[in-house]
């Protein structure tokens, strides 16, 4: 127990007195060259996105997204008018008290 | 180059004031990285990403502190974020392991040989490394700042943005977590 006890307090006195070390040799210079590399890479990915594929790509999403919402809007107003046309016909029955047993005569 | 210069060039983007800043703080950077990560080749990585950081952000350094006190902060964030997504990788690789779909066998921690501890203690320090690491966050930053790099507890109070007192607290639970966890180690070594 005692041994152990010692041998804890010779653990937690290692690092008194702990020498400072230097930054490794040339760090400034790795530091530099991954900063140009990672602004090249940065610049690059924005190149791509101008490429004529991406912006005729893009332009070709539009187009069908655009197609596709005038053609939802027109077939909407059309099964609306058809839901009115009928309502019409129907007050006109009503109106006139012409029901099946009329049709009839 | 006074500070307040050095900060106003560094906004002006200028290459001889960031060059300036790598060559005053790149040792005191890379000796608290290498604290918290305590992996040599792994440190400088981080280190880098601190100064990468430090050109970002200068914008949004007004001055409250000390520029020190503020690379500190950076240089603590990054080293702890690299320690979390260390240990998130290392418990994926062992998940996979366990169902089967891992085809690299889980990385152990290796042992960490600080360079600038002594010879004769390097045994025992490389133990307390170990132990060091399994701290909560806040006590082994606490730790790391006023052992290694031997920051009294007022600057440590601003680094970490708390009041001496907690500072206090937290080198006590520190040692206390410490005493217990280099126990166990040498009860079951013995």
């Amino acid at each position: 127990m005692k041994d152990i006890k010692k041998q804890i307090e010779i653990a937690l006195a290692s690092i008194e007195h702990i020498e400072k070390i230097n930054a490794p040799d040339f760090f400034e210079t790795r530091l530099l060259a991954r900063m140009q590399n990672e602004l090249i890479a940065e610049k690059n990915k924005f190149i791509q996105i101008k490429k004529p594929v991406w912006i005729i790509a893009s332009l070709c999403i539009l187009l069908f997204m655009n197609i596709y919402l005038v053609g939802s809007n027109k077939t909407k107003i059309v099964s609306k008018n058809r839901h009115e046309e009928s309502a019409t016909i129907q007050s006109f029955a009503n109106d006139y008290q012409l029901d099946e047993n009329t049709s009839n005569y | 180059m006074i500070e307040s210069e050095l900060v106003i060039e560094l906004k002006n983007r200028s290459q001889h004031a960031f060059s300036v800043l790598v060559k005053t703080y790149q040792n005191m950077v890379f000796n608290t990285v290498l604290g918290i990560v305590q992996q040599f080749e792994e440190a400088e990585d981080v280190a880098q990403e601190v100064f990468i950081q430090v050109y970002q952000s200068i914008d949004g350094f007004r001055g409250d502190s000390k520029l020190s006190t503020w690379i500190y902060r950076i240089s603590i964030t990054k080293s702890l974020d690299f320690v979390r997504s260390k240990k998130a990788k290392k418990r994926f690789s062992l998940i996979t392991n366990i169902i089967g779909f891992g085809d690299k066998e889980p990385t152990t921690m290796a042992e960490f040989h600080h360079p600038g501890i002594s010879l004769d203690k390097k045994e025992a320090a490389v133990v307390l490394f170990k132990a060091i690491s399994k701290l909560p966050e806040n006590q082994k930053t606490a730790f790391i700042l006023i052992k290694t790099e031997g920051l009294n507890y007022d600057n440590v109070a601003q680094i970490l943005n708390i009041s001496v007192k907690a500072v206090e607290g937290l080198m006590h639970r520190a040692k206390e977590n410490l005493r217990k966890s280099l126990g166990d180690y040498y009860g079951n070594k013995n």
